[in-house]
């Protein structure tokens, strides 16, 4: 099945279409999915070095609040390594890391980068970011969206030249020196002195600060795009694939997948009737959000991408963007991505998330256990959920700010009474076997605790045994903790 | 792509963290309804002081997910009250008061939270303190003064100055260009006058009406007033008596295909004082499009009530004391629910005790004054009264629940049972929150908030949810946190309820969506 997004563009010689191959070539053979293993010798690798660098730059900086602020971004990393948000794996972490070093070691007027890491981040948002401490996170949401490794490649040199640009921690040591200046705190005691408009004046100042700031910021941007090619052209990956990954970057708000699933199939049972109702949004306030565009486009953190490729193409007399495939090797990255980016979601209780791209996945990988599981899984945690009142920790209530599916999942949850919600989960079980059954081995961890909650919606006097299999079995198991801490 | 590296403000899945939250009064945070429906909510406070000695205030309106729709701006005296907001489906309304000005002000909006226009008027002595005491009581166990009527326009019932004190009933379309339409009490009447607006819809206005010759007189006369919605003529007018009995009306449905009106009220002896003396029972009428009284089911206490009531309580429905009935409400299937809460009179041994130290100190030659009386309202338990299609009672379910106690002002231990049940509700004693349809009308769910007392535990409060479906009951609590400085609990869409924690140390306002079960 063949699935193309035209990409709506203002210039006339630019027409980009996003093609997603993949699914013709794996429609049929289907994708046997393990989630990526966790290597623990390069996750203490990497902890070392930042606590390293840390422990280093420390020394040599000065400032009660710059201190604060690197002590802090330190500890936010150590915690997000030591919680499980990166992936440490052969999978993207040594594939991205491989590009890295490639691009520094054709670059070696640019020193000074020996403690620059990336990290890939379990985070659906197509993203990436540079921490200013050499290290820089990739979100595997951007990973799944794109064609190939010169794409990756741009996107890893402009981080790259953020950190070389020493964008992040210059502009916070400029924030900082700023609010301890003479100039702002006298602003700010003649503001207090005011007579009238106190609040006014100082909303207003504060807001002017960060128009300055967002100006500030867009043009950092440009300086990293232009650096970017900069790097890349001691390489061998293609330039003009930076204009094909701003393009992406686009539409990257509109979800990958157009599919539209239809949640009545999906849930109908002979059990019980599907009720329309669950999917009908309730009217609310029908007030339009006050905006003011020219306020929003002054206060954006990065230029709009047709002016990034413009530049691009102006500066640097790109060759013209040429159509093309995603990349048979790159394939299987963006596959794996997407179910990588389902099994996290999994494991950080994004379950509405996970029953939607669930369903959109199944249409292209029909047999497939995990899904199946995952989607189990995450109606029976949200009934678990819904009925000891934290249901608001996984799911959020529905907007129509999301997309079309996302929406009416959401719609669905909030509206469905709980006794229903066990008959709908039930069902699903039900019509899908294989997600009860009570054996299996070391590959089907999924399976494993999808048939554990089955048990467990079903009170069943197997539920103790089946904790009991599946801890010996998967000692290091992804749903240990909810095992453990499980009433 | 720098990252943005600012400290996130605790935002997960559902909950919002506000910092840096001063001073904050927690009751300028209130929900925007549309008829028992929550679309959004409004803060309101004071922002600057502005030139001319006036002030400018903030009003931010939410949606219904909490997330900022709009921000307006409002210059005043240093004394402005937000009282209401209501939404019909195509304005927004907010009701303002400026105690300084004596001055009344409504602000409509439209979907875009343009202005569309406003009105002012000034204000009598009697709704003035009627405003006061509302504020007092934080605005919620009071009846809405601002009624929308869907797509059409607001409705604004005021007190006036008469003969005595009087009521208007004043329509103030959507459409600016359009007439509205004013309906009130006789200026000449020698009786003090008030309404209250039942239901309204695009066709038809229903208002009860009571009159009495003085604000302590503990004797009045209640009319059903029913209005054409388009026009304020009055449809018809219905005595709350009939031959055999007085009769007090609580609540009313009104049936848009078979254009009747249902009310639901309790019956007297003949010659009662109806609000002082004890009812006889519960009395549904239902009315004609021509105001024409059709039926009338009357169930007594004694006998049709009692026997539902379960074998300790058979026969003895003085164990129970009074029940206060909040709201009546039809489900889809026909069928009627009247939920009550129980209260009785007891005597108060703080204050009996205050009373003894007072007579003490006056012995001992000191003043003894005491202001409490030596009474005191014990509310206990849930009550709600089943009817089929017909009107006939067919059950009584009783949910019991912790029992609470409110105090009363010196002498209103001899009030009669109605004024009593005021009294509580006025001071926020009842523990009944509101009442939501859920499901297309196959679902009830009363939602209610509680202080739990469990042997060998530390008390605790709890928001609660009596629902009903398909013939049974559900009931649903959520432990309240106690850390915070204050807490409020406010209505959310459809089973939903909004958790307000404020933390004055730390300066953080936290709001949290939970769904009950129902």
């Amino acid at each position: 099945m063949l699935i193309s997004l035209i990409v709506k563009c203002s210039r006339s010689f630019f027409c980009f279409s996003f093609v997603l191959l993949s699914a013709s070539l794996f429609a049929q053979s289907g994708y046997e999915y393990q989630p990526s293993q966790q290597d623990e010798s390069k996750l203490a690798d990497s902890k070392n070095k930042l606590d390293l660098w840390q422990k280093e730059q420390y020394k040599e900086i000065s400032g009660k609040d710059y201190k604060e602020f690197h002590k802090e971004r330190h500890e936010h990393l150590v915690n997000k390594i030591e919680t499980g948000y990166y992936i440490y794996d052969d999978f993207f972490y040594v594939r991205l890391n491989k590009i890295l070093q490639k691009i520094i070691a054709s670059n070696p007027n640019y020193t000074n980068l020996d403690n620059t890491e990336i990290l890939v981040e379990r985070s659906v948002v197509p993203n990436a970011a540079c921490y200013g401490n050499g290290i820089m996170v990739f979100n595997l949401g951007l990973i799944s969206r794109l064609q190939n490794d010169d794409q990756l490649a741009f996107v890893i040199s402009h981080e790259l030249s953020h950190q070389i640009l020493n964008h992040v921690d210059g502009s916070v040591k400029n924030k900082i020196d700023y609010l301890d200046s003479k100039e702002y705190k006298n602003k700010i005691k003649s503001i207090k002195n005011l007579e009238y408009n106190n609040n006014t004046v100082y909303e207003s100042f504060l807001l002017d600060l960060s128009l300055k700031s967002s100006g500030r910021t867009r043009q950092k941007e440009r300086e990293a795009d232009s650096l970017a090619i900069v790097l890349l052209q001691n390489t061998n990956y293609k330039l003009n694939e930076s204009l094909n990954l701003l393009a992406i970057l686009d539409i990257s708000d509109e979800p990958k997948y157009a599919d539209t699933i239809d949640y009545k199939t999906q849930f109908s049972a002979d059990s019980y009737e599907f009720q329309d109702a669950w999917l009908l949004k309730r009217n609310g306030l029908a007030v339009q959000q006050e905006y003011d565009q020219e306020l929003i486009d002054s206060l954006k953190t990065h230029p709009d991408c047709d002016l990034r490729i413009s530049l691009l193409e102006k500066n640097f007399k790109l060759p013209p963007l040429q159509k093309h495939e995603i990349e048979s090797v790159f394939k299987e990255v963006t596959i794996h991505s997407d179910f990588e980016l389902i099994h996290s979601d999994l494991l950080d209780g994004r379950y509405g998330r996970v029953i939607e791209n669930g369903f959109v996945l199944q249409n292209y990988y029909p047999d497939n256990d995990f899904l199946t599981a995952a989607i189990g899984i995450s109606l029976a945690e949200i009934y678990f959920a819904q009925k000891n009142h934290s249901l608001r920790q996984f799911v959020p209530l529905p907007d129509d700010d999301y997309n079309m599916n996302y929406h009416r999942i959401l719609l669905m949850i909030n509206n469905i009474r709980l006794s229903d919600l066990k008959k709908v989960t039930l069902a699903y079980y039900n019509k899908n076997e294989g997600i009860k059954s009570t054996s299996h081995d070391e590959q089907n961890e999924h399976l494993a605790y999808a048939s554990y909650l089955y048990l467990k919606l079903k009170n069943s006097e197997l539920l103790e045994k089946t904790k009991t299999d599946y801890l010996t079995l998967y000692p290091q198991g992804f749903f240990i903790n909810k095992l453990k801490t499980n009433k | 792509m720098a990252i943005l590296f600012a400290s996130m403000s605790g935002i997960t899945a559902q909950s919002k963290s506000v910092s840096s939250v001063v001073k904050l009064n927690i009751n300028n945070i209130q929900p925007i309804k549309k008829g028992d429906k929550i679309t959004g909510y409004y803060v309101f406070y004071k922002a600057d002081k502005v030139k001319g000695g006036d002030y400018s205030y903030k009003l931010i309106i939410y949606d219904e997910n909490v997330e900022k729709v709009a921000k307006k701006r409002i210059i005043a005296s240093s004394s402005l009250l937000l009282l209401e907001a209501q939404y019909n489906g195509e304005l927004l309304c907010f009701k303002l008061y400026d105690k300084k000005e004596k001055k009344s002000k409504l602000i409509f909006y439209n979907d875009k939270a343009e202005k569309i226009y406003t009105k002012s008027y000034e204000v009598s002595k009697m709704e003035r303190k009627m405003i006061l005491m509302r504020e007092q009581q934080g605005g919620s166990s009071s009846a809405p003064s601002l009624v929308p009527i869907e797509e059409k326009g607001f409705l604004d019932v005021t007190t006036v100055k008469n003969e005595k004190a009087g009521y208007q009933i004043k329509f103030y379309p959507n459409d600016k260009t359009q007439k509205g339409w004013k309906y009130a009490s006789k200026k000449t009447s020698p009786l003090l006058e008030f309404a209250t607006v039942m239901e309204a819809n695009k066709n038809i206005i229903v208002c009860l009406v009571g009159a009495k010759k003085k604000m302590m007189s503990q004797n009045a006369s209640y009319n059903v007033v029913t209005l054409d919605a388009n026009t304020g003529k009055e449809l018809y007018k219905i005595k709350a008596s009939s031959p055999k009995y007085e009769e007090s009306i609580l609540n009313s449905y009104y049936d848009e295909g078979k254009k009747e009106l249902t009310l639901f009220g309790n019956y007297f002896r003949k010659g009662s004082n109806v609000i002082k003396d004890n009812s006889l029972g519960i009395v549904i009428t239902t009315v004609n499009a021509e105001g024409k009284k059709i039926g009338q089911k009357y169930n007594s206490w004694s006998k049709d009530i009692a026997k539902y009531l379960g074998p300790s309580k058979r026969g003895k429905i003085s164990e129970i004391g009074f029940i206060f009935f909040h709201q009546f409400v039809r489900k889809a299937d026909g069928t009627f629910y009247g939920i009550g809460e129980s209260y009785r009179k007891t005597v108060s041994g703080a204050a009996t005790a205050g009373k003894i130290l007072a007579l003490a100190a006056i012995a001992a030659g000191g003043t003894g004054s005491n202001n409490e009386s030596s009474f005191q309202i014990t509310v206990r338990d849930f009550y709600i009264f089943e009817f089929d299609q017909d009107k006939n009672i067919t059950g009584v379910k009783t949910i019991e629940k912790s029992v609470s106690r409110v105090g009363l002002p010196k002498g209103a231990g001899y009030y009669g049972p109605q004024i009593l049940a005021q009294i509580v509700k006025a001071q926020g004693g009842f523990d009944f929150s509101y009442l939501k349809t859920l499901n297309e009308g196959k679902t009830f769910a009363v939602f209610y908030q509680n202080y739990e007392k469990i042997k060998g535990e530390k008390n605790k409060s709890v928001c609660g949810v009596i629902s009903h479906t398909d013939g049974e009951y559900l009931i649903d609590k959520i432990d309240l946190p106690t850390e915070a400085t204050f807490t409020k609990v406010l209505p959310a869409q459809d089973g939903n309820v909004l958790f307000m924690e404020y933390y004055r140390k730390d300066k953080k306002l936290k709001m949290e969506f939970k769904k009950m079960n129902y």
